[in-house]
C-alpha cells in the first residue's frame, strides 16, 4: 500500500502502521495481524516508511524511528 | 495466427509452466510499488485484463471484488494488470465505485512497458498486441505457477470457475487427493491409484471407500 505520497505526506495507513510499532518492535506477520491487513500491503508499506526513515528493520523485526515517532 | 501466417505480429512470448516458479517482478501498482515476494505466505491470483474503462473488464472487476472476501478466507489474494497507467487505473476503479457502488479491493498493476505481461506471456498478439488477454494465473504461498486460465478478449471470466480451482486445489494440497469433474466442495475426492498390487488389495476392502475398480475409488473428506 502506497502510504506515502510522492510530496511526502505520510497517509492515513502508513499512520495506524506506525503506530502499531510504538510498543515494540515486531516481524511484518505480526503487524499485519496488528493492524489487519494483509501482509503484502504491510511488506509493501514498510518498505516505504524504511525509506523514509521512518522504520528500521533488524533481524526481521521492525521497529519505529526517532523520525517515524515525530510523525505520528 | 502464428508469425509466419502473420510476419507482423512480434513473436509470442513464453509463458512460465504449472509448477514453475512465478517469475519475481517490482511493479508500479494502485497499491504502491508492490513485489511479487510481498505476496509469499498467501495464494495469489495475478490476472489481467485488456483494457481498463471497457464494458466486459468492469463486469470482471466487479465480479473478482464480490469473490474477493471469500478468497480471503481461502488465504489467496487478487492483483489484476494492465497496459495502461495508474492514473488511469485510479480514475477507473474510482468510476467503478461511483457508477456500481462496488470498491475494488486489491491492487492493479500499471504494467506500460509490459514489462510483467512478458514475463507471463499475456499478450498475445494474434488476438491483439497492444492489450493484455484475459489471463490468470494461479500461485500458492511457495510462490510456485498452480494453475493457468487463459480467456480471450469477448469473454468475461467465470468467478465460479476460480474459486472452485483454488478450493480444489488447497484440498488436494491438504489431503492428498485430486478431485472429480465439476468437484464442489463437499463431494466425494478421488484417491491416488495405489501403486502396488498389494496396495490395490488393500484399497479395494477399505471401508468408507466407494470404489469402480482398484484404480478408481472416491471417498468423503
Amino acid at each position: 500500500m502506497a502510504c506515502i505520497d510522492r510530496d511526502g505526506t505520510l497517509l492515513p495507513s502508513g499512520v495506524v502502521l506506525l503506530k502499531g510499532l510504538v510498543e515494540q518492535p515486531m516481524p511484518p506477520e505480526d503487524i499485519a495481524k496488528h493492524v489487519g491487513e494483509p501482509i503484502f500491503k504491510v511488506r509493501g508499506s514498510l518498505r516505504e516508511l524504511a525509506a523514509e526513515g521512518l522504520v528500521e528493520e533488524d533481524g526481521g523485526l521492525y521497529k519505529i524511528t526517532e523520525l517515524g515517532r515525530g510523525m505520528i | 495466427m502464428d508469425p509466419v501466417a502473420n510476419p507482423q505480429a512480434p513473436a509470442a512470448t513464453s509463458l512460465p509452466r504449472i509448477g514453475d516458479p512465478a517469475p519475481q517482478f517490482t511493479a508500479d501498482t494502485t497499491f504502491g510499488t508492490l513485489k511479487l515476494e510481498d505476496f509469499r505466505g498467501s495464494w495469489l491470483i495475478l490476472f489481467s485484463h485488456p483494457a481498463d474503462f471497457t464494458p466486459v473488464c468492469t463486469t470482471e472487476f466487479i465480479a473478482f471484488a464480490e469473490i474477493h472476501p471469500q478468497l480471503r478466507e481461502l488465504n489467496c489474494e487478487l492483483m489484476g494488470l494492465s497496459v495502461d497507467s495508474v492514473y488511469s487505473h485510479i480514475a477507473w476503479v474510482r468510476n467503478i465505485q461511483e457508477k456500481m457502488g462496488v470498491e475494488i479491493t486489491f491492487p492493479v498493476i500499471a504494467d506500460l512497458n509490459k514489462e510483467v505481461a512478458t514475463l507471463y506471456g499475456m499478450i498475445n498478439p494474434g488476438e491483439s498486441k497492444t492489450e493484455t488477454s484475459r489471463a490468470v494465473f494461479i500461485i500458492d504461498g511457495e510462490q510456485v505457477v498452480r494453475a493457468i486460465i487463459y480467456y480471450p478478449l469477448t469473454t468475461g471470466r467465470n468467478m465460479d470457475e476460480i474459486l472452485r480451482v483454488v478450493k480444489a486445489m488447497q484440498t488436494s494440497d491438504e489431503h492428498t487427493v485430486a478431485t472429480p469433474a465439476n468437484w464442489e466442495p463437499g463431494k466425494k475426492v478421488i484417491m491416488p491409484p495405489p501403486k502396488s498390487a498389494e496396495a490395490a488389495e488393500l484399497r479395494v476392502s477399505e471401508e468408507d471407500v466407494e470404489c469402480t475398480d482398484w484404480y478408481f475409488c472416491k471417498k468423503d473428506l
